[in-house]
């Protein structure tokens, strides 16, 4: 099984509908991955009110154009890719562009876990957008190399070195320790 | 600990606000989203979003119409011009009508209908020639010489082989090169004299 399909939890088997019996919207696949995709945002931003719109816009997306997946995989990577390309456009946008950088002590890992845990956060978010994209991928998400150049659209040789790269200036933010 | 499990443990105390997601449940719910309703969305695709915005490429779609369309139209003209330039005694027979390739127009009746104003039609001419018209009937080569920027007179001689009032030669030739300007002088046959007696 594919690492990113262990994290989908109950989703493994069937794929959730969009729709409930009644009509209605069903809303398991924000609840099972609206934190992911928060994350992934966050990260691509570096900015808490930023990723908060991106995901509400990755999930009207999702629910207005209904797309159909052959698995949970396939599921769980589009909305990943969604957010990490919707997150990119805002990068690029000149608005965004004159925006100062993230003010890390509105981390909220400075308040539910330790002061090493929000120095990591601090750092990886003080990468470069396509290090910390790819570390983040790569070690929270589980994902291969190879999911990894689907989802972003680069190739697996860049992802690699992206990977390398950022394990490297990690090390240096980190104060040496090894990673 | 290892870089994985120290970026596990950065990440795990970040959640998605519950206040946006009850928000954008509130929104769908209210949108009334239903199967099989395509929403007019951009999908972030990679391609997509390093390529112009939507609206510049329909802008440059538009344009691009437009720009073929006066293209034809200034083709079409350039072709009319170049016809109009180059065959000027080509255009229609008297009576406007396409004239056969292979043969002398009819020349007109002239007890039943006069000389069609339009342009008169002539196979081949050549610039600065005088036009071939022998066998047209006087009127319909007399234009034609008038056209091709000559003067005309018409001189009478009786002769069995053309038909009368048909043109037997010119001076100067059919297809010798004259000035401008220069009297033309066309004969026209009475027909046979023998059969008038």
């Amino acid at each position: 099984m594919l690492p990113i399909l262990q994290e989908t939890g109950g989703l493994q088997h069937n794929l959730t509908p969009k729709l409930t019996r009644s009509g209605g919207l069903n809303f398991e696949v924000m609840d099972t991955y609206k934190d992911a995709v928060y994350r992934a945002a966050l990260t691509v931003t570096g900015n808490f009110a930023d990723a908060e719109d991106i995901m509400q816009e990755v999930f009207l997306q999702y629910y207005r154009s209904h797309p159909d997946f052959e698995s949970p995989s396939h599921e769980k990577a589009w909305l990943l890719r969604c957010t990490i390309n919707a997150a990119r456009n805002l990068l690029r946008s000149a608005w965004q562009r004159k925006r100062v950088d993230l003010d890390l002590t509105e981390l909220p890992a400075a308040e539910d876990a330790d002061a090493a845990s929000s120095e990591v956060l601090a750092a990886v978010l003080h990468l470069p957008e396509r290090y910390r994209t790819a570390i983040y991928l790569y070690y929270y998400e589980n994902c291969s190399v190879k999911e990894i150049a689907h989802i972003t659209g680069r190739t697996e040789a860049a992802v690699g070195q992206h990977l390398s790269r950022g394990r490297m200036k990690l090390r240096k933010l980190l104060g040496g320790d090894k990673v | 600990m290892s870089l994985k499990r120290r970026i596990q443990q950065a990440y795990d105390p970040i959640h998605a606000p519950e206040d946006a997601i009850e928000r954008l449940k509130r929104e769908l719910y209210q949108s009334d989203i239903h199967e099989g309703e395509d929403a007019e969305f951009e999908l972030y695709d990679v391609e997509e979003a390093s390529s112009r915005p939507g609206i510049l490429k329909y802008l440059v779609y538009i344009a691009a119409v437009l720009a073929l369309c006066v293209g034809v139209g200034m083709f079409w003209n350039a072709m009319q011009a170049n016809r109009n330039e180059l065959h000027p005694l080509s255009a229609v027979s008297p009576d406007g009508s396409p004239v056969p390739s292979d043969g002398i127009p009819t020349p007109p009746d002239l007890e039943s209908e006069t000389v069609n104003p339009g342009q008169p039609y002539i196979e081949e001419w050549t610039e600065g020639t005088v036009p071939n018209i022998v066998n047209y009937h006087y009127e319909y080569a007399k234009k034609i010489i008038e056209q091709a920027g000559y003067a005309v007179e018409l001189r009478y001689e009786q002769n069995d082989e053309v038909q009368a009032s048909s043109v037997i030669r010119t001076e100067p030739a059919a297809g010798d090169f004259a000035p401008e300007g220069t009297k033309v002088i066309v004969y026209v046959s009475q027909g046979d004299s023998a059969a008038d007696e």
